[in-house]
């Protein structure tokens, strides 16, 4: 319950950092793909089924608020999900730098996806523009992807939503047990 | 290789059949959806606000008299208040020459008085530019002004005149609206002095920069680079005359059809806010079959 109620704020700081902060603050052609950074970053920190979840609910978002054909952005969201899922126990053991790194390749993917979606589906007229476009995009997200990560690392930890094996991570490496006093007492 | 056991490993399956299922949503279900949730975001998109900034206008001085313009490279700065008086100036100058034409042809058609050109502006409603969306020449950008203001889906858009876009989705208190250089926007328009009409409709360019396409059905069209284009009235989104954009180029495909690029007036999305449009939509003249079956009888 508690980790809906922050995701569902996350969610709708995005769309709202994203839809009228970013541009206001940065030219159109340098505005990071910000809401599917946070989701890929929270599928790595989060349980498996929260940050699907959310991966899912960023993609519903995107298409709700965005003027492309409706669905493709959670259905490359999470072709993109299925794909990073595959190799989840790396990213998990990487930590931070694992979840910048799934943020841009996944970025990257989603962006790529929609386009080619979009040129199944011949809904949106996507030429060579459109892929330079996605290069683009995803040199962004390993520029913001970095400091987000981090970010990101910290907020799930304060807001205790972490994955138990980061959590683990985070405690650092098991400290040998102390001896007790009564059984020194009880050698003497 | 990460290996599950139990529901996890079913869930992403699940979500990924849910997305494929919303890409068979009905259009319509979506533009209810769409307009219902920019405007409950409405309230904290308002308060961030989408910033302020000049707009980016075409002038005709980026077309020289040759085929060679340099297109928006060769555009006025756009802070310049001079730019912004320049489009109104254009776009009262685009839709006067309409309604000169309109006039000569009524003039023609009762052979005697005809009324005075109106200068009023359409009923409207000026509304607050609260979110901007752009992937891939899908621009979206959010109105605050919804039904509860008059404003229809399909209503046209304007900016000091010149028309900018359509309304796609209309929520209570918010409304989106697409660029006329969204792929999937279309827009009747007329060429001001080759009296040639076709369909307008977005499109990328080959610089990735958004682009308008005008298909026009014609065995000859005398069309020079800088010609205005207008709005023809007969898409029943805008009143007719209202300035669209200047001609860049064009090529024949075939023997009855032109393509012509045409750069919009202005770009939507670098405005502060827009008009739109809210009155009934304007009349399309569709002959009056019936009367002429009357007739004919």
């Amino acid at each position: 319950m508690r980790a809906f109620f922050w995701l569902s704020l996350l969610l709708i700081g995005v769309a709202v950092v994203q839809d009228a902060l970013l541009p206001s603050l940065l030219p159109a052609e340098w505005i990071p793909d910000l809401g599917l950074l946070v989701a890929l970053c929270a599928l790595v920190y989060l349980p498996r089924e929260a940050g699907v979840a959310f991966v899912f609910a960023v993609g519903l978002q995107a298409d709700l608020l965005g003027a492309g054909p409706f669905g493709h952005w959670t259905l490359s969201c999470m072709i993109t999900v299925t794909v990073l899922l595959s190799i989840e126990r790396e990213w998990v053991a990487a930590g931070a730098a694992g979840a910048w790194m799934a943020a841009t390749l996944g970025t990257g993917l989603a962006h790529g996806l929609y386009v080619l979606l979009g040129r199944l589906w011949g809904a949106n007229a996507a030429g060579q523009a459109a892929f330079a476009q996605v290069g683009w995009v995803t040199l962004y997200a390993l520029v913001f992807g970095a400091p987000l990560a981090w970010a990101f690392a910290e907020f799930f930890a304060w807001m205790g939503l972490l994955r138990p094996a980061l959590i683990e991570k985070r405690r650092g490496p098991a400290r040998p047990p102390r001896r007790r006093a009564t059984a020194r007492v009880a050698r003497s | 290789m990460s290996y599950r056991t139990g529901r996890t490993r079913y869930d992403v399956w699940v979500y990924l059949a849910l997305a494929a299922l919303l890409t068979l949503l009905p259009g319509g279900a979506v533009r209810a959806m769409r307009g219902h949730a920019l405007s409950a975001l409405q309230p904290l998109l308002s308060v961030s606000g989408a910033g302020e900034r000049p707009a980016t206008l075409s002038t005709p001085a980026a077309f020289p008299n040759t085929n060679t313009s340099a297109g928006r490279d060769a555009m006025p700065a756009a802070s310049q208040p001079n730019a912004t008086a320049f489009l109104e100036l254009q776009a009262q100058i685009a839709r006067l020459r309409e309604e000169k034409n309109a006039l000569r042809r009524q003039l023609e058609a009762i052979g005697g008085t005809a009324g005075a050109a109106s200068d009023a502006p359409p009923p409207g409603v000026w509304a607050r530019l609260i979110a901007r969306r752009e992937v891939f020449g899908d621009a979206l950008l959010g109105l605050e002004a919804g039904t509860q203001d008059g404003v229809r889906e399909g209503a046209g858009v304007l900016y000091r005149g010149a028309a900018v876009g359509r309304v796609v989705s209309a929520g209570p208190r918010a409304c989106s609206i697409a660029p006329v250089t969204h792929p999937g926007l279309r827009v009747a328009a007329r060429l001001v002095n080759a009296r040639a009409e076709g369909l307008l409709s977005g499109s990328p360019g080959e610089d990735g920069a958004p682009r308008c396409v005008l298909d026009v059905y014609a065995r000859e069209l005398q069309v020079q680079p800088g010609e205005q284009v207008v709005t023809s009235g007969l898409d029943g989104c805008f009143p007719p005359g209202r300035l669209l954009g200047y001609v860049k180029d064009l090529k024949r495909v075939d023997e009855m059809r032109w393509s012509l690029t045409v750069l919009p007036a202005c770009d939507a999305a670098a405005t502060e806010g827009l008009y739109v449009l809210t009155g009934a939509a304007p009349e399309v003249p569709w002959p009056e079959l019936n009367r002429a079956r009357t007739a004919g009888r």
